[in-house]
């Protein structure tokens, strides 16, 4: 199993900062490639943070009104696929 | 007092301007439903409606022009050319009958319409979207010209341009989108057009600059701060600009070094230090010199950015320069 | 669209005004009376006068370099005009910018323009005041065929199809761009065909016959006022004179002069009024009424003051009112 790191993306030229509206997910949620984890508010819009992978959901680092920036890392995911429900 | 960034200062700006006076009209590609090509007229559209906030099409001539029409027919309207590399595509509506409308008429018509562009100088959007053409607008007579390099003077000087009764183009800086700043809640507080504002009062040398390249005059200054006592202006307004508080500046430190972003050949700081020249000729301890771009195209790639805008060690080399070869 | 003896005859007398204007500022240009460059509209009357007498004062207009006409159809004051092409401070644009720079904003003249295709935005926007203030007015700009071939004109035709704005794009095809023929300058020889691609009404119509352009224009002005957008009108004339005063017109036959001097709108109207029964003393008092008119205003144009050294600053930035 890999942990991949769920990276806030450069969403166009004058993002310089975002803000973390908040996860749409929480730790120990299994989600798919590109699901939306999370919402982030840019100078122009709100758009979803999508899933790097399938997986679990295993940290999630920022809450909701923090802020952050193009490169930072918010979460992580277990990649694999995804355990059966218990 | 609020803390905004530069871009909800315009924002805020153009909200509160609408709201005041329902003449103030806002046309540009991407001002409506998307908000703005960086978010600077985001929610104009559902407050006011589609007939106040219009999208058009890329046609900057004549949407420019349609603002000036629309000007001298009742409204006020707020044209965004998106880049102010742009505005060249523009240039007829611009310099041939906005600026001039006043005066041809013999006063029978005015134009009090804003043109609001935006300088990507410093994003690393090379040489068709970075150009610091100020001079280009300032060198025509009728045109106003401003340049906020800071959320209170972008949103304090777009209310003075929207309520002036000349047309006036807005340059505002990507640079600085995301700067932060404390704003007056006051909406009727404006700054004035033709102000400088001093940002460091100094005694040992003049820094004249504006736009994108006061904050790197800023950090210049600061540096120097056990060294060298410099006074920052920030000229704001371009055309006409404020001789008095540079003139006055200069005899009492007798030293000018102008700071911009735009090449120097035929720029804005040729007609400061010029004017510095004719005026204050016995107050000068030192040449008057000039911190600007190489006379090139605006490169893309950030080191070759880097080198082409004047940093903070290169403008505060030049104010070295100036307060050590000079007369004591 | 009928037309009583009365309204036939005010067609008639914007008309005439109009030629005596132009060929009275060509003598004075020619005796060397006026400084700088003019540019006459001598053979294009119909065109204004038809288009203007279905506006009201509060329309909008702009027009060209070749705007005297539609100046005056449109309520411009003679002497205001001349003065201005003296240089006189009396003039429109206080005697500082010339015979391609009259507006006056108690008549709806946004401006002539010396840039070719300048004003169509203008009154674009002019158009989109009106829509945006809830306003019945409409705007018409003026053009040549010269102006078909600039970006401007494609522009204002697709944002004004796009807003349904009112305005009412006249093109004036008098089939030469300054010195140079329609068939070396434009991909089309009828300049209405561009109505189709933007989905706007398009005609062409005898921009020599004042009745005829009248029908087109009050239908295009209607259709404007009612909301329902703009419209291409294309007059068909002929300019008499040069591109300018001074024009040798090595480019034109003596053949084309002459067919074309049989069509003059003014001759062409004269035998109309005959045929609508208005007696042709009516029509001789007209003339010499606008001779005296335009005689005595060139006059008091001629010994107005000089625009003065000290105006050279007046106007040219308003400030905040």
């Amino acid at each position: 199993m890999t942990e991949i790191d769920v990276v806030v993306p450069r969403w166009g030229l004058t993002m310089d900062d975002a803000t973390f509206v908040g996860w749409l997910v929480q730790v120990g949620d299994t989600v798919g490639e590109g699901e939306a984890l999370a919402e982030v508010e840019t100078d122009k819009t709100t758009a979803d943070l999508p899933s790097p992978a399938a997986g679990v959901v295993t940290a999630t680092l920022v809450a909701a009104g923090d802020e952050v920036v193009p490169g930072q890392v918010v979460g992580r995911i277990a990649a694999g696929p995804a355990a059966p429900a218990t | 007092m609020a803390r905004l960034k530069y871009w909800q200062a315009i924002n805020q700006a153009l909200r509160e301007e609408m709201a005041r006076d329902e003449a103030v009209c806002v046309l540009g590609e991407d001002v409506g439903a998307p908000g703005g090509p960086f978010g600077a007229t985001k929610g104009l559209l559902d407050e006011f409606g589609a007939a106040r906030v219009r999208d058009t099409p890329i046609s900057e001539a004549t949407i420019v022009g349609a603002a000036l029409g629309a000007s001298m027919t009742g409204l006020r309207p707020v044209v965004e050319v998106m880049f102010l590399d742009f505005m060249t595509v523009a240039m007829d509506q611009v310099v041939n009958q906005a600026a001039k409308v006043g005066y041809m008429s013999g006063g029978h018509y005015r134009a009090p319409m804003v043109v609001r562009t935006i300088c990507a100088s410093g994003r690393n959007t090379g040489p068709q979207h970075a150009q610091n053409l100020e001079a280009w607008l300032a060198h025509v007579p009728g045109l106003t010209v401003v340049w906020g390099s800071n959320p209170a003077d972008a949103r304090g000087l777009l209310k003075s341009a929207i309520r002036d009764d000349g047309p006036v183009v807005v340059i505002e800086s990507l640079a600085e989108w995301s700067r932060r700043g404390e704003v007056a809640d006051d909406p009727d507080a404006l700054v004035p057009i033709g102000v400088a504002a001093v940002r460091r009062p100094g005694t040992d040398v003049t820094v004249v600059t504006w736009g994108g390249a006061v904050h790197r005059v800023d950090a210049a200054a600061a540096a120097l701060a056990d060294e060298v006592d410099v006074e920052v202006i920030d000229l704001r307004t371009i055309s006409p600009w404020d001789r008095a508080t540079v003139l006055e500046s200069v005899r009492r430190t007798g030293r000018l070094v102008v700071v911009h972003d735009a090449v120097a050949a035929f720029g804005a700081g040729a007609e400061i230090a010029a004017t510095v020249a004719e005026h204050c000729f016995g107050d000068l301890r030192a040449p008057v010199t000039r911190v600007a771009a190489p006379f090139a195209p605006s490169p893309f790639p950030p080191q070759l950015e880097a080198a082409y805008l004047p940093q903070p060690g290169t403008i505060a080399d030049a104010i070295r320069a100036s307060v050590l070869q000079g007369v004591r | 669209m009928t037309v009583s003896a009365d309204q036939a005859l005010d067609l008639y007398r914007v008309m005439a005004t109009i030629r005596v204007f132009e060929t009275t500022a060509g003598s004075l240009f020619a005796a060397g009376e006026l400084p700088g460059f003019i540019h006459l509209s001598s053979g294009q009357e119909a065109v204004a006068a038809g288009v203007c007498s279905v506006l009201r004062r509060d329309d909008a207009l702009t027009t060209t370099h070749r705007g005297h006409g539609h100046c005056i159809a449109k309520g411009g004051k003679v002497f205001g005009m001349l003065a201005e092409l003296y240089g006189r401070a009396a003039g429109y644009g206080k005697g500082r910018s010339g015979s391609m720079h009259i507006a006056d904003s108690s008549a709806g003249i946004l401006g002539a323009n010396a840039i070719v295709g300048g004003g169509l935005p203008m009154a674009l926007g002019a158009a989109w005041s009106a829509q945006v203030r809830g306003e019945d007015r409409v705007a018409v700009a003026f053009f040549g065929d010269g102006a078909v071939a600039e970006g401007v004109f494609h522009e204002t035709l697709n944002l004004a199809a796009l807003w349904r704005l009112p305005l009412v794009l006249v093109c004036e095809n008098n089939r030469v761009a300054e010195m140079t023929p329609s068939s070396v300058h434009l991909a089309t020889t009828r300049v209405a065909d561009f109505a189709g691609p933007y989905a706007i009404p398009g005609a062409t119509v005898d921009g020599n016959d004042v009745l005829v352009v009248r029908d087109a224009a009050a239908t295009a002005v209607a259709r404007a006022r009612a909301g329902e957008g703009p419209t291409l009108l294309e007059c068909e004339t002929h300019r008499i004179r040069g591109h300018f005063e001074g024009d040798p017109l090595r480019y034109r036959s003596a053949e084309e002069t002459a067919a074309w001097a049989a069509r003059d709108p003014l001759v062409l109207f004269r035998a109309r009024l005959a045929e609508l029964g208005v007696p042709s003393a009516r029509v001789e008092a007209v003339d010499t009424e606008v001779a005296a008119e335009v005689r005595d205003a060139a006059a008091a144009a001629a010994a107005a003051a000089p625009a003065p050294v000290s105006s050279l600053l007046d106007d040219v930035r308003p400030g905040v009112s």
